[in-house]
């Protein structure tokens, strides 16, 4: 199959482009895509159609997810220091990026994803959990957010 | 295909936010019954970093900007960023494509900003009192 972003031969069954460190998902692929390339010329960043075989330090920076955003909104609204880890991963992914570690850079917006959604998870619950004990007047409700 | 399920998303977010603004414009968190209570703060009795962020949106909304100053400052000054950063991360996630790089010391500098406002918000000495809620 393709990569929908820049265009290159991918395994089957990848499940990031190793040409641009793109995700991959599968399902929004029709088998028969790997005939046409969806989208590509739009989502190539800064409208440079990389070819396959680009070197990554020459080439656009791959565009891999940093769940930057992510994990400070977290951090900031769920009260909870398991958004830190996010931020510093996420701070990993770019650093990686700038010195063409790709598959470094993945790893890393892995575990980025792993503690802003472990983070956002705990936080819902403890807000649910307050909710609960304040409504049922277990606790004295005077701790706003 | 995978980009009307994006257009979706953003309505889906783009609506839970405007219910949120509205529940935050028309019911004060000071009283009502239904707001979230700080879980670190009824456990610890300390402020947490996030701490009069629902009043200061209140506050926001109603246009008064020094009371929502004065109910979290470091939130309310950082907002602009924060705003900014969300936009450019939709549009990114749109074309798909990243905006600025975020290096290390920048990581480094975000967490002890926040780590040193906690500390700071929770003296109880002259200059540091106006960083509680």
């Amino acid at each position: 199959m393709y990569c929908g972003q820049c265009g290159s031969r991918v395994e089957e069954g990848a499940r990031f482009c190793p040409a641009c460190g793109a995700r991959l998902d599968r399902q929004d692929r029709p088998p028969e895509g790997a005939s046409t390339l969806p989208d590509s010329p739009y989502h190539t960043s800064g409208g440079y159609q990389a070819p396959p075989e680009t070197s990554y330090g020459g080439g656009p920076t791959p565009h891999v997810k940093n769940y930057l955003v992510e994990s400070i909104l977290c951090t900031i609204c769920c009260c909870l220091p398991f958004g830190i880890p996010g931020i510093v991963f996420a701070a990993q992914v770019d650093s990686k990026l700038k010195t063409g570690d790709v598959e470094g850079a993945i790893e890393s917006s892995e575990k980025a994803k792993k503690w802003t959604l472990l983070s956002f998870v705990l936080g819902l619950i403890a807000n649910i959990i307050s909710i609960i004990l304040y409504s049922t007047g277990t606790i004295a409700g005077n701790a706003w957010f | 295909m995978r980009r009307n399920r994006r257009l979706i998303w953003a309505i889906v977010a783009l609506a839970l936010l405007l219910i949120g603004g509205y529940i935050l414009y028309r019911y004060d968190p000071v009283g009502s019954g239904f707001y979230p209570q700080c879980v670190f703060h009824e456990l610890t009795g300390l402020y947490c970093p996030g701490c009069g962020a629902a009043r200061a949106f209140h506050a926001l909304v109603h246009g008064e900007f020094l009371k929502a100053l004065d109910f979290n400052p470091l939130l309310v000054i950082s907002l602009p960023v924060v705003i900014t950063m969300v936009i450019l991360e939709i549009v990114g996630w749109f074309r798909n494509r990243r905006y600025g790089i975020f290096h290390m010391w920048q990581a480094v500098a975000l967490v002890a900003l926040i780590v040193v406002y906690t500390v700071l918000r929770n003296l109880p000495i002259e200059p540091f009192i106006y960083l509680a809620p």
